[in-house]
C-alpha cells in the first residue's frame, strides 16, 4: 500500500462564477426561510456574461423578490461595475410555485412517530468524512486551500491591492508521510486581474501574496511551506478577464472545495440552493456531524460514514463506515454506537439540527455564507453538524 | 468683400456685412450696385426716423451704411430701421452666418412665382422662407414680428387670413370617374370586348348586347364595392388631434389646429402634439418623436441653444420641433415659422401628391394568385379552342365560347372581394369601438401570437392609493383616507415627528395640483395624485405649504436617476431638498435616517431593515417610494451632502375587473400574454399570479428582470422571450427592445401602450394598440388599433373580427375558385366530347353574372365561427390558398361537375345532344354552385350540424335572389330565348335539383369523414 504520496486540492473565491451561483442560490434559500422557516425552496442558477438565469421552485408563505436577492448578493462580491455590474444585469427567473408537503412543517417539536411519516423526497447517497489533519478534523489540503481563498478575498477588501479581481483560484499540494501530512509540497495561486490596463509587475504581485496572503494563512498552521515548497503564482501571466464576463458560472459545480477536497468521496449533487427539506443536503450535513464524533471521540484516526436514502422512506436504508484501519475498536463496533446515538431520518437530522431556524437565528444570513466559508470546519460560522457533542457518547 | 453670396444666384435678401461696432451696420442690397436712383431713394427714406445718425449708400460696392443710436442692451439695430427696409426693399435681413430657404427650382427668378402655384395657394401671401435653424431665437421672433408673450388676438386673425389656415392639403383620392373607367381597364373586360365584336361580325346582335351588359353590371357592381371599400380605408390614420394649445397675449389657450398662425407661441409639453413647425426659444430636456418625419424611432433630443449650419440635415436641427411629431420628454417653449403646406411634412405630402390605397400582404398574394390563375385559365381556354377547332367547329363560335370560358373562368372578382371585405370588417370594428388606423393592421390582427400588455393602466385602473408608510420607527398603515398605527387610529401628525416631515416631502415633491375651486379632485398622475392625496388626508395644507416653500428647481424622474428631486427655498434662507423614488436608490444617497425627528447616522441594519420592509412591501404588491430630505446651504448642496431617510411609502394600484377573464380568453385562442411592467419582480409575480398569466396549466412564471435591457445582446434577448411572460422593471423605453426581441423569435407581436415614451415600441409592434381616452397623442398617432371604450376586453372583439375578415376572404376564394374550377372542367369535357357544347357563350357569361358576384360578398359577410377564439393563431406564413386546400377545391369542383355531367348525361340520352340537355346542364350547374356556397361557409362545420354555426342572412338573401333569376331564366320567354334555353319539365326539374344538390351533400360528407378521421388522429 502505498502510504507516501502528494495530495492536492484546489478551492475558488467569491467572484468565481460558479461560487457567485452557489451563493446566490442559497441567499435565495435563506430569503425564504427568513420569512418562513417551513418553506420548501429550491433554487438554481447559471450565470453567463450578464444574464443570470435562476430557477426557483417553492412552497412557500414568503413572498421574494428574487431577483433583487441575486442582485444584491452579486453587490456583495463587489466586480467592479464595467466587468459585471449587479444593476445592470438581466436576471431571467422561472419561478414554479407548489404547494406544501408534510415535509414542510415545524419540527421542532416533531414526536418519533410524526418523524417516521417524514420521509425523504429523493434519492441519496451522501458521504461525511473527518480526519485528524486540523483541529476542525477536515483533511488538510482543502483546508489550505480554502483558508487561501478566504485570505484573497479578505486581503481584496482590507489591503490595499487594487489589482486583485474577485474571482481568484487556489490549489494546494500537501506531501503525505505515512499517511499522515509532513509538508506542503506545493501552493499554487491563480489570481484575476482587475484592471486589465494596469497589470501588476509579477514581482510586486508576488511580493504582496506573499505578504497579505500566504504567510497570515500560514501563521499559525502547523506545517508551514520549506524552501523546497514551490509556489506558482499566476504562471501564464495574470488573467486579463476574470469574473462573470469571462466565464460562465453554474450552481453546484464547486461540491469538491464545498466538501473533503477529493480527499474523501461526496455526493456529486450539490449543496447550495437546497432548503432543509432536502436529503442530499441535509444528509451529507448528518453524515459529517457523525464522522465528526466518531474521530473527535477518538475512536479513530479517520472515518468516512456513507448514508444511502431512497424516496418512501424516512430514514437511511443503508449506514456504513470505514475508518479504514485506524479504529481503535471494530468499525461494526463503532457502527453499532453510532446507530445507537445518532437518527439519520430526514426529520430528526432537521429537528435535532435545528435548520429550519438557523436563517431566522442568524438575522436572515446563514446558508448564503456557506459557500463561501466552506460547509465544513471550523470558519467562525457556529455550524451546528460542527459540533462535537456526541463524541462523548460515542466513546463510552 | 468675402461675405458674398456663395453662388452666382441673384441676391434676394440684404446682406448684414459689418455689424460689430454698435451703432453702425453695414449691408449688403441688392440692386444698389450702380444704382444712384435707389441710393438717392434710400437715403432720403431713411434719414426720416429718429434713430438714424446718418446713411449712405456707395453704388459701387453696393453698400449701404447705417449709423444709428444704438441702444445699450442690443448690438441690433433698432427694429424701426430693420423693417423699413424691408419693406421699403422687399427681402429679409440676414446675417451671413443665417441662411436663407431657397427652393432648389430652376424656374426661380424668371416666371413670376404666381404662375407656378397652384390657384388655391395664390389666394394666400407666401410665408417667409427663411432657414429658420440657423436663426437665434430672438432673431426668429424679430422676423415673425412676434414677441415673448404670443401673438395678440387680432394679429393672428390677421396672419390666417394673410398666409392661410393651418391645414395640409388633403390629400386627393382617386376620383369617382378614375375608379368606375378603372374597372374596364381589365383583360376580362378586354375579351369581353373582343367576343362583343365577334358578336356583332357574326350577327349575333343579341349576344353582343348581353355581353356589354355583363360588362357593366360588372362594373358597377366593382364601382360600388371598391368606392364604399376606398373611403373606409382612406379615412384610416386621421386621428391628429384637433386642438392645441398656444400662447397668446400672454396667455395660454386652446385653439382648432387649423387656426395656428405664423409667430403663434407654443407651449410644449410631455405629450403635446406639435401644430406646425417652430422654432424652440426655450427648451428643458426636451424630446420629441420625430418618426412621422424623419422615420427614426428613437425620440430626438432637442436644445434651443443650438445653431445649425445651412446644410444641416432635419433630423440635426436641435432647435426646431416640426408639425405631426410629439414631444416625449421634457419642456420648452417654441414659435412658429411654418404652417400648413410650408411645413416639413406639408411639404413631403405636396411631394407624394395622390395617395393610393395601400396594399396589404395579404392583398398582394390574392393578386399574385389571381393572376397565376388567370394564366392558368387562359391556357386551358387556348386548349378547349384547339380542341374545338380540331373536332372540326366553326372558328368564330369557337373562338366566342373560348373568351366566354375565360371571362366566366378567370376569378376576376378575387381583389375587389379582398378590398371590400377589409373595409366591411373595418366599419364593423368601429361600431365595435374599435378604431383601426392601418390597413395591415387588420389581417395582423388575425395573426396576432403574443400581446404584450402594460400592466400600468392597462390592466390595472391606474388609479394609485397610498396604503402603507414604512417609517424607520412605525409602520402606519391607511385605509380610506384615515391612519392605523397596530390597528389603531392615529392623528399622523401627532404621533411621529418623521410622518410630518414625509408629509411635507411628498406635497413638495410633488407634479400633480389640487384642482382650483377646493373640491378633492387633483391634477396629475395617479401616482403623484396619491401622494398628495395621503398629504392632504394626514392634514397638510398644500396651498399654503407650497406658498411658504417656493420651488427652486425640480429634477424629474429620468431614466438615468429612478427618483424625482425638488429643491425649496426655506423662510430662513436655507434649502429645503426633498427626494422620493426608487426605495434602494434613494436608499443609497442618505446618510441619516429620521427616527421620530431625530437624525442617526443609518446603520447597515437599518439599511438591511429598509430594503427587507421594500421587499415585504413590494411581495404585496404594492408600488413602493423611498422619500428623503435634507436642509442645505445651497441650492445643489443635497448632491453633496447626503439625504436623511424618512421612509418608505406603499401605493396600490387596483386591478381592472374581469382583466383574469380575459387572460383566459387570450390563452384559449393561442395568445400568449406578456406582462410588462416597471415594478420589481416580486409584485410582477404576485400580479402575474392573480391575472393568471401562467395559463390554467399553472405553467412556471417566467420572468426577466432588467432595467438595463439595452446592455443585453439583442440576439440574447430574443433567445429568451420565448417563454417569458413577464417583464419586471423594465422603463418604457425598453418596450421597443421587448417588441423588437420578440419579433426576432418570429413572433407576430400586439403591444399596448398609451405613454409618450411608448410610442416607438407602438410602432415597431406588428399591432400597436392604444387605449382611446388616455391614449396621449403620441401615441394614438403610432397606434395601429384604438380602443376607444378604454377597455382592453375589446382587443378579444378585435381579434376576433380580425381572425374572421382573414376567414371570410378565404371563403370567398374557396367559393370563387371551387365554382370557376367546376365552368372550366365541364367546359373541357365538352371540348374533348366534340359536338355541341354543353353550355354555351351566353350561358357561362350568365353563370359568371349571378353565382359568382352575390354569393361571394355575401361569404365576406360570414359571421364569425364559434370556435374563432378557441384556435391558435394562424401562421403569419401559410399561404392564404395552401397546396391542400388546391386538392380541396379540384376534389369539390370534380364533384360538381360530376353533378351536372350526370344530369347531361341523362339528359343526352332522354332528349339526344341539342338545347335540351344544355339547359338542364346550365341549370343544375348553376344552382350546385350557388349551393356550393354553403358548403364554404366553414372548414370545420358542415349543413348536417348547423346548430353550431350562426346563420348568415346575406348568403340566404344572395343565393335566393340568384336562384330566382336562375329560375327566371328558364321561366321567361325572352331570357330563355337570349341564353338559348328550352323549358324544362318535372322530371327534368327533379333531375336538375338531384344534379345540384347530391354534390353539396356529397362534399359536406367528405368535409365530416376528414373532419373525424382528423380528430381521431388527434385523439391518438
Amino acid at each position: 500500500m502505498i502510504t507516501d504520496f502528494v495530495f492536492t486540492s484546489q478551492s475558488v473565491t467569491e467572484g468565481h462564477p460558479d461560487r457567485l451561483c452557489d451563493t446566490i442560490s442559497d441567499a435565495i434559500v435563506d430569503a425564504f426561510l427568513r420569512q418562513d422557516p417551513t418553506s420548501r425552496i429550491t433554487a438554481e442558477c447559471a450565470l453567463s456574461k450578464s444574464v443570470l438565469f435562476l430557477a426557483a421552485r417553492f412552497a412557500s408563505e414568503a413572498i421574494v423578490d428574487v431577483p433583487e436577492i441575486a442582485r444584491s448578493a452579486i453587490k456583495r462580491v463587489g466586480y467592479r461595475p464595467k466587468d459585471f455590474n449587479a444593476a445592470e444585469c438581466t436576471v431571467v427567473i422561472s419561478q414554479i410555485e407548489q404547494s406544501k408537503t408534510p415535509r414542510e412543517m415545524n419540527f421542532s417539536c416533531v414526536e418519533d412517530e410524526e418523524i417516521d411519516r417524514i420521509t425523504v423526497s429523493h434519492q441519496t447517497t451522501v458521504f461525511g468524512y473527518a480526519c485528524r489533519h486540523t483541529p476542525e478534523l477536515m483533511p488538510l489540503p482543502i483546508t489550505l486551500a480554502n483558508r487561501l481563498a478566504r485570505q484573497l478575498s479578505k486581503t481584496r477588501r482590507h489591503a490595499d491591492i487594487d489589482y486583485l479581481s474577485p474571482d481568484c483560484t487556489t490549489q494546494v499540494g500537501v506531501e503525505f508521510t505515512n499517511d499522515s501530512p509532513s509538508r506542503i509540497d506545493s501552493i499554487t495561486l491563480i489570481i484575476g486581474c482587475n484592471d486589465p490596463d494596469a497589470p501588476p509587475a509579477f514581482a510586486q504581485m508576488e511580493e504582496d501574496l506573499l505578504h497579505h496572503v500566504i504567510n497570515p494563512v500560514f501563521l499559525e498552521a502547523s506545517i508551514k511551506p520549506d524552501n523546497m515548497t514551490r509556489i506558482t503564482i499566476n504562471p501564464d501571466g495574470p488573467f486579463m478577464r476574470s469574473g462573470p464576463s469571462a466565464h460562465s458560472g453554474m450552481t453546484g459545480r464547486k461540491t469538491d472545495s464545498d466538501t473533503y477536497g477529493s480527499f474523501a468521496r461526496h455526493c456529486g449533487s450539490a449543496l447550495s440552493g437546497k432548503g432543509p427539506s432536502r436529503i442530499d443536503r441535509v444528509g451529507a450535513y448528518a453524515a459529517r456531524y457523525a464522522a465528526k464524533n466518531i474521530v473527535a471521540a477518538g475512536l479513530a484516526q479517520q472515518c468516512e460514514v456513507q448514508l444511502s436514502y431512497s424516496i418512501g422512506f424516512p430514514g437511511p436504508v443503508s449506514v456504513y463506515l470505514t475508518t479504514k484501519g485506524t479504529g481503535i475498536i471494530d468499525d461494526h463496533e463503532i457502527r453499532k454506537r453510532l446507530l445507537r446515538h445518532f437518527d439519520f431520518r430526514l426529520g430528526s437530522i432537521v429537528r435535532d439540527l435545528e435548520l429550519r431556524e438557523l436563517t431566522q437565528k442568524y438575522d436572515g444570513v446563514f446558508y448564503q455564507k456557506l459557500p463561501v466559508n466552506g460547509h465544513f470546519g471550523a470558519n467562525g460560522l457556529p455550524l451546528p453538524w460542527e459540533k462535537t457533542d456526541k463524541a462523548g457518547l460515542l466513546a463510552e | 468683400m468675402d461675405s458674398d453670396t456663395p453662388d452666382n444666384k441673384p441676391q434676394d435678401y440684404l446682406l448684414i456685412v459689418h455689424d460689430r461696432v454698435p451703432g453702425r451696420t453695414r449691408l449688403k442690397v441688392p440692386g444698389l450696385y450702380r444704382n444712384d436712383r435707389m441710393r438717392a431713394d434710400l437715403e432720403s427714406r431713411l434719414t426720416v426716423l429718429d434713430e438714424i445718425r446718418l446713411v449712405q449708400a456707395n453704388t459701387l460696392t453696393g453698400n449701404l451704411l447705417v449709423e444709428y443710436v444704438a441702444s445699450r442692451n442690443t448690438r441690433e439695430m433698432p427694429a424701426s430701421i430693420a423693417q423699413l427696409l424691408e419693406t421699403e426693399l422687399g427681402c429679409p435681413i440676414i446675417r451671413h452666418t443665417e441662411s436663407i430657404d431657397r427652393p432648389p427650382k430652376k424656374a426661380i427668378g424668371q416666371k413670376p412665382k404666381k404662375a407656378r402655384r397652384k390657384p388655391e395657394v395664390t389666394q394666400y401671401q407666401a410665408q417667409p422662407l427663411q432657414l429658420w435653424h440657423t436663426l437665434t431665437g430672438v432673431r426668429a421672433i424679430n422676423f415673425l414680428q412676434g414677441n415673448e408673450e404670443g401673438l395678440a388676438q387680432e394679429v393672428a386673425a390677421q396672419r390666417l387670413v394673410k398666409y392661410g389656415a393651418n391645414l395640409l392639403s388633403e390629400q386627393a383620392g382617386r376620383s369617382a370617374l378614375q375608379l368606375f373607367l378603372g374597372q374596364f381597364v381589365s383583360a376580362p373586360v378586354a375579351m369581353l370586348g373582343v367576343s362583343a365584336v365577334i358578336s356583332l361580325a357574326t350577327g349575333g346582335a343579341a349576344d353582343a348586347v348581353v355581353i356589354v351588359t355583363v360588362v357593366l353590371v360588372n362594373s358597377v357592381i366593382g364601382f360600388v364595392t371598391e368606392k364604399s371599400a376606398e373611403k373606409t380605408i382612406n379615412a384610416l390614420g386621421h386621428t391628429a388631434p384637433e386642438t392645441t394649445i398656444v400662447i397668446r397675449g400672454g396667455k395660454k389657450q386652446q385653439i382648432s389646429m387649423s387656426e395656428v398662425a405664423l409667430g403663434d407661441l407654443l407651449a410644449l409639453a410631455p405629450g403635446s402634439y406639435i401644430p406646425a413647425d417652430a422654432r424652440l426659444l426655450e427648451s428643458h430636456r426636451l424630446t420629441v418623436d420625430e418618426s412621422p418625419l424623419t422615420g427614426e424611432s428613437l425620440p430626438a433630443s432637442k436644445n434651443f441653444d443650438y445653431l445649425g449650419e445651412e446644410d444641416t440635415a432635419l433630423g440635426d436641427r436641435q432647435n426646431m420641433v416640426y408639425m405631426g411629431t410629439a414631444v416625449t420628454g421634457g419642456n420648452g417653449r417654441a414659435i412658429v415659422v411654418a404652417t400648413g403646406r410650408n411645413t416639413e411634412i406639408g411639404k413631403i405630402q405636396d411631394l407624394v401628391g395622390v395617395t393610393k390605397t395601400p396594399v396589404t400582404p395579404m392583398q398582394k398574394q390574392i393578386d399574385e394568385m389571381g393572376l397565376q390563375l388567370a394564366l392558368l385559365s387562359s391556357g386551358i381556354c387556348v386548349l378547349v379552342f384547339f380542341v374545338g377547332l380540331l373536332r372540326g367547329r366553326p372558328l368564330p363560335e369557337m373562338l366566342m365560347s373560348a373568351i366566354s370560358l375565360a371571362v366566366a373562368a378567370v376569378p376576376e372578382g378575387l381583389p375587389t372581394v379582398a378590398t371590400s371585405t377589409l373595409a366591411l370588417g373595418i366599419n364593423n370594428m368601429k361600431r365595435r369601438k374599435v378604431l383601426v388606423r392601418q390597413l395591415p393592421a387588420v389581417e395582423n390582427l388575425g395573426s396576432v401570437q403574443v400581446i404584450c400588455l402594460d400592466k400600468t393602466g392597462t390592466l390595472t385602473l391606474n388609479q394609485m392609493s397610498v396604503v402603507m408608510l414604512q417609517t424607520l420607527q412605525s409602520s402606519i398603515k391607511v385605509k380610506e383616507d384615515d391612519f392605523y398605527q397596530r390597528n389603531v387610529k392615529v392623528d399622523p401628525y401627532q404621533s411621529d415627528e418623521t410622518l410630518r416631515r414625509m408629509m411635507e416631502v411628498l406635497a413638495l415633491c410633488n407634479e400633480s395640483a389640487p384642482t382650483k375651486g377646493g373640491d378633492k379632485g387633483l391634477q396629475g398622475s395617479p401616482t403623484e395624485n396619491a401622494l398628495l392625496q395621503v398629504a392632504i388626508d394626514a392634514g397638510e395644507d398644500i396651498p399654503i405649504l407650497r406658498e411658504h416653500r417656493p420651488t427652486l428647481k425640480v429634477d424629474y424622474r429620468a431614466e438615468d436617476h429612478p427618483y424625482m428631486v425638488t429643491v425649496h427655498a426655506l423662510e430662513d434662507g436655507q434649502f429645503f431638498t426633498a427626494v422620493k423614488g426608487s426605495p434602494s436608490e434613494v436608499l443609497e444617497l442618505c446618510r441619516q435616517g429620521s427616527v421620530n425627528g431625530h437624525l442617526e447616522i443609518l446603520s447597515e441594519k437599518q439599511r438591511k431593515a429598509i430594503l427587507t420592509w421594500n421587499e415585504r412591501l413590494g411581495a404585496d404588491a404594492l408600488r413602493v417610494l423611498g422619500v428623503a430630505y435634507c436642509i442645505t446651504e445651497e441650492v445643489a448642496g443635497y448632491k453633496r451632502q447626503g439625504l436623511v431617510w424618512l421612509g418608505l411609502v406603499g401605493m396600490e394600484d387596483v386591478i381592472r375587473p374581469g382583466m383574469e377573464e380575459l387572460i383566459a380568453q387570450f390563452h384559449d385562442a393561442g395568445i400568449e400574454t406578456v406582462m410588462i411592467t416597471g415594478d420589481q419582480s416580486s409584485t410582477a409575480f404576485s400580479v402575474g399570479k392573480r391575472l393568471g398569466l401562467n395559463g390554467v396549466q399553472g405553467k412556471p412564471l417566467e420572468i426577466i428582470d432588467s432595467g438595463h435591457l439595452e446592455k443585453l445582446d439583442p440576439s440574447v434577448l430574443a433567445g429568451l422571450v420565448d417563454r417569458t411572460t413577464i417583464f419586471s422593471r423594465v422603463s418604457p423605453a425598453h418596450k421597443l427592445l421587448i417588441v423588437e426581441a420578440l419579433q426576432r423569435s418570429g413572433k407576430i407581436v400586439a403591444m399596448t401602450g398609451d405613454g409618450i415614451n411608448d410610442g416607438p415600441a407602438l410602432k415597431a409592434a406588428n399591432i400597436g394598440i392604444t387605449l382611446g381616452e388616455k391614449g396621449t397623442d403620441a401615441a394614438r398617432s403610432v397606434a395601429d388599433v384604438i380602443l376607444e371604450d378604454d377597455d382592453l376586453k375589446t382587443m378579444v372583439t378585435a381579434i376576433r373580427e380580425g381572425r374572421t375578415i382573414y376567414d371570410n376572404i378565404r371563403k370567398s376564394l374557396h367559393y370563387l375558385l371551387s365554382t370557376n374550377l367546376s365552368e372550366i372542367e365541364v367546359m373541357l369535357f365538352s371540348a374533348a366530347l366534340g359536338g355541341m357544347e354543353i353550355l354555351n357563350p351566353m350561358q357561362l357569361l350568365w353563370i359568371n353574372l349571378i353565382t359568382d358576384i352575390f354569393p361571394a360578398l355575401a361569404l365576406a359577410l360570414d359571421p364569425p365561427e364559434v370556435d374563432v377564439l378557441k384556435r391558435p393563431p394562424r401562421d403569419p406564413n401559410a399561404a392564404i390558398v395552401s397546396r391542400s386546400d388546391y386538392a380541396k377545391l379540384i376534389r369539390e369542383s370534380g364533384i360538381i361537375t360530376a353533378g351536372t355531367l350526370g344530369v347531361y348525361g341523362y339528359s343526352r340520352l332522354r332528349y339526344g345532344p341539342g338545347q335540351a340537355a344544355g339547359t338542364n346542364a346550365f341549370m343544375s350547374l348553376a344552382l350546385a354552385q350557388l349551393l356550393h356556397a354553403y358548403r364554404c361557409r366553414s372548414e370545420h362545420t358542415s349543413i348536417f350540424d348547423s346548430q353550431n354555426r350562426p346563420p348568415n342572412r346575406y348568403l340566404d338573401t344572395a343565393t335566393g335572389l340568384s336562384a330566382l333569376l336562375q329560375v327566371l331564366a328558364v321561366a321567361l320567354p325572352p331570357l330563355r330565348r337570349l341564353l338559348r334555353l328550352n323549358p324544362i319539365g318535372a322530371i327534368d326539374m327533379m333531375a336538375i335539383v338531384a344534379g345540384a344538390g347530391l354534390p353539396l351533400l356529397a362534399n359536406e360528407a367528405i368535409k365530416g369523414i376528414n373532419k373525424n378521421t382528423f380528430n381521431q388522429d388527434n385523439e391518438k
